[in-house]
């Protein structure tokens, strides 16, 4: 049990892909909250908070990047890594996640025997770096 | 500019020194020299011939005496009474007045002589012709004793009592072989005199003149100096010598004179004859003057063609370089002033031609450079519009694309997995396909996406410090899954420690998983062998495999777009993009991917890459 007591904020809005997280974060004893839209007091309402695993393509305007500087700016939530997970093209979201600070990166899809691990990995402070190119 | 006027200026002045004034001044020296020479030539020969002449009239002067002298000795009649004269112990018993009136008769009658007379062997005058010298003694004059010894002309003397130069003929008057006395006839004075004051042929500042060797003094009247001439000459002492020659020297008023002087052994004395050197030149001065103008004409000429050169030329030349000066400098339609109808003329025409235009040129050109400025400026960011919707299409189309794949590919995995209840093996079978075609299905899917990318000039590589070892780790973990069966054995040779790569991972793991994957796919035994070095600013990786290798005919299909070997189409598995995107990849790092390759033993794959930092500004 790779999470057990481990709490988790999911940005996601495709219910396949919840579905897959949720499953493979919750196997290994995680709790797993869903966010689905609102502001950053919303966010900071839901801590404590071990890990944000962040969707880079999320409803609405802002874009996961401008949500993320939105969150890092609010002093509660500085200490809380957050994880890209996103679909999108690995490059340039790889390099652009590095530059602004994300604490890892995780290309979709997910590979279901490591993608606990690497949360795990990201919320004891290293950082997962995995474009998924193959 | 300047420089340019002046030194073409300068070195027609140059030219045109070397072509007429050099040559004209050489002509006027070698004229002036010449004609020095010439003077000298023609002068000493004029006085050489009037040497002559005046020596033999001389010599004539004297040997008509000595003739004279001797028919009066051959007069039997008289030679009696001279003899008698001549020896008589008293004068006054002698005939001597009949001998005197025979010797003034003779003396009459003939102009050799100015005077006739008779002296005893005693030196005692008998007779004479005139009454001066009768009853004197001379023997203190210089002829006396040389005539006993039976000399007969003497050495020219200047005579103390008339000042005269004095030559004297004597004859010995026999007596049974015995000298007894002297008929001596005293040489017309007038005659010599005549002889050498005779200027003719001496022009205006000529000379001659005897020298006496015995008083060192001039014994004949001078020119132009009324006093007896003591003054020392060149000539003089070479004549007094008894040399005879020419030369040129001072005479005795200072004058640079041509001389010639000719020793008279027969009077004892020296003749010189001479005149001054710029008379003698002065013969040739028109020549000179004449010689000099043409040159100076000549120079003159020079001068005037360096002038019409510079009016014809340089002037219209500079006035063209000026204005161009002034097109250059962007005045354009300016115009030359230039109404000659030659050549220049011409070209000025031409000039004003061409300036006129590069005006109107350069009028439209800002007109059509502000044009197509603008039309550029619309295409660019049509261009740029069009690009960037390209971009936008394609990040979405791949976010798109995948969202689904994910979906199967994961939901598979999942129920392969029994997270909804058991599956029995047939079924997991089934899914672990599914899953699989899925999983080439999103790989067939982002080679498109990047070969589109790079077909439409949109791939970006976006660089930060990439830390290969991790990377080169997880290839290599990569390459041991994706081995087909245990025949083939994975060696890595991967230097600890590599410094970072300034790039982009994403890309750099791209493209050596590509080609661990193509090792690895076609290979079926022996090893694949990955090597990582840094060699000098270079990351080198090397995949060595023993696989089927690649048929020379092939070698151009390895890297083509949308192709793939004949190997790789029986293999059934890719798009054939793979190498192609690597290549364009690495490429984008300022890199480059190569192979070596025999068929049937092996491929090679070449992956370099530049540490240097530079390259980021790619």
């Amino acid at each position: 049990m790779l999470l057990q007591g481990k709490t988790l904020l999911m940005f996601e809005d495709n219910l396949e892909n919840i579905t897959v997280q949720k499953a493979l974060l919750e196997r290994e004893g995680a709790q797993v909250h869903l966010f689905a839209g609102g502001t950053t007091s919303d966010v900071v309402e839901m801590l404590p908070i071990d890990a944000i695993i962040m969707d880079l393509m999320i409803p609405g305007d802002t874009d996961g990047f401008d949500f993320y500087t939105m969150l890092k700016n609010r002093s509660e939530l500085a200490s809380v890594p957050i994880v890209a997970v996103s679909a999108m093209d690995a490059s340039l979201a790889v390099s652009k996640a590095k530059s602004m600070g994300f604490a890892g990166y995780i290309a979709k899809p997910v590979k279901l025997d490591k993608f606990a691990s690497q949360i795990a990995t990201i919320i004891s402070g290293e950082a997962i770096w995995d474009a998924n190119r193959r | 500019m300047s420089i340019f006027q002046r030194s073409l200026r300068l070195s027609m002045v140059v030219a045109m020194m070397l072509i007429a004034v050099v040559p004209a001044l050489v002509i006027i020296v070698g004229i002036v020299v010449a004609s020095n020479n010439q003077a000298r030539t023609q002068s000493i020969n004029q006085l050489s011939s009037l040497a002559v002449t005046k020596t033999d009239n001389i010599e004539l002067l004297l040997s008509n005496g000595e003739d004279l002298l001797e028919l009066m000795l051959n007069d039997q009649r008289q030679l009696p009474r001279m003899r008698d004269v001549a020896t008589s112990l008293d004068r006054r018993l002698s005939p001597t007045q009949q001998v005197s009136s025979y010797l003034q008769e003779v003396q009459e009658t003939q102009s050799v002589f100015d005077e006739l007379f008779l002296y005893t062997r005693t030196g005692e005058v008998r007779s004479s012709s005139t009454t001066s010298l009768q009853g004197e003694f001379i023997v203190s004059l210089p002829f006396y004793r040389d005539s006993i010894d039976g000399v007969r002309t003497h050495p020219i003397f200047v005579e103390p009592e008339t000042d005269k130069p004095t030559v004297v003929i004597t004859l010995p008057i026999f007596d049974d072989d015995r000298v007894v006395g002297i008929l001596a006839g005293r040489v017309s004075e007038a005659q010599i005199v005549d002889i050498m004051t005779d200027y003719d042929g001496l022009g205006t500042t000529g000379d001659n003149f005897l020298v006496s060797s015995t008083t060192q003094q001039a014994v004949t009247p001078l020119r132009f100096v009324n006093d007896t001439l003591t003054a020392s000459t060149f000539a003089i002492d070479e004549v007094l010598a008894g040399n005879s020659g020419n030369a040129q020297y001072e005479n005795s008023r200072g004058e640079t004179v041509y001389g010639v002087y000719r020793w008279i052994e027969t009077i004892g004395a020296g003749m010189v004859l001479e005149i001054e050197q710029g008379e003698a030149v002065g013969a040739f001065r028109n020549f000179v003057l004449l010689s000099g103008g043409v040159a100076i004409l000549a120079i003159i000429a020079a001068l005037g063609m360096v002038w019409w050169i510079q009016q014809q030329l340089i002037a219209p030349l500079t006035q063209l370089t000026t204005t161009t000066s002034e097109i250059a400098a962007g005045n354009y339609g300016e115009q030359v002033h230039i109404q000659s109808k030659n050549e220049i003329g011409v070209l000025a025409a031409s000039f004003n031609l061409m300036s006129r235009e590069i005006k109107n040129l350069f009028d439209n050109l800002e007109q059509r450079v502000a044009d197509r400025t603008r039309d550029l400026v619309e295409a660019r960011d049509e261009a740029q519009k069009a690009n960037n919707a390209k971009t936008a299409f394609l990040a979405t189309t791949s976010h798109e694309l995948r969202t689904p794949l994910n979906a199967v590919i994961n939901y598979t995995g999942l129920i392969d997995q029994g997270y909804w209840g058991s599956v029995t093996p047939e079924q997991s079978s089934a899914l672990n396909t599914i899953s699989k075609s899925g999983q080439h299905l999103l790989n067939l899917i982002n080679d498109l996406l990047d070969m589109s990318k790079i077909v439409s000039g949109s791939l970006e590589v976006y660089k930060s410090e990439v830390d290969l070892n991790s990377e080169i780790k997880d290839v290599a973990e990569i390459a041991q899954g994706l081995l087909e069966n245990d025949n083939v054995h994975l060696i890595t040779e991967i230097e600890p420690d590599l410094p970072p790569l300034f790039g982009d991972s994403v890309r750099i793991r791209q493209i050596m998983i590509n080609m661990v994957s193509n090792a690895c796919k076609f290979t079926a035994s022996g090893h694949i062998r990955l090597v990582a070095t840094k060699q000098n600013d270079l990351f080198l990786f090397k995949v060595e495999d023993t696989g089927i290798g690649i048929e020379p005919e092939d070698y151009d299909v390895v890297f083509a777009e949308f192709q793939q070997t004949a190997s790789g189409v029986t293999k059934g598995k890719g798009t054939g993009l793979g190498m192609s995107i690597s290549k364009n990849l690495a490429e984008a790092h300022s890199g480059a991917v190569w192979f070596e390759s025999v068929y049937g033993e092996g491929t090679t794959f070449y992956l370099k890459l530049p540490f240097n930092k530079q390259t980021q500004l790619n």
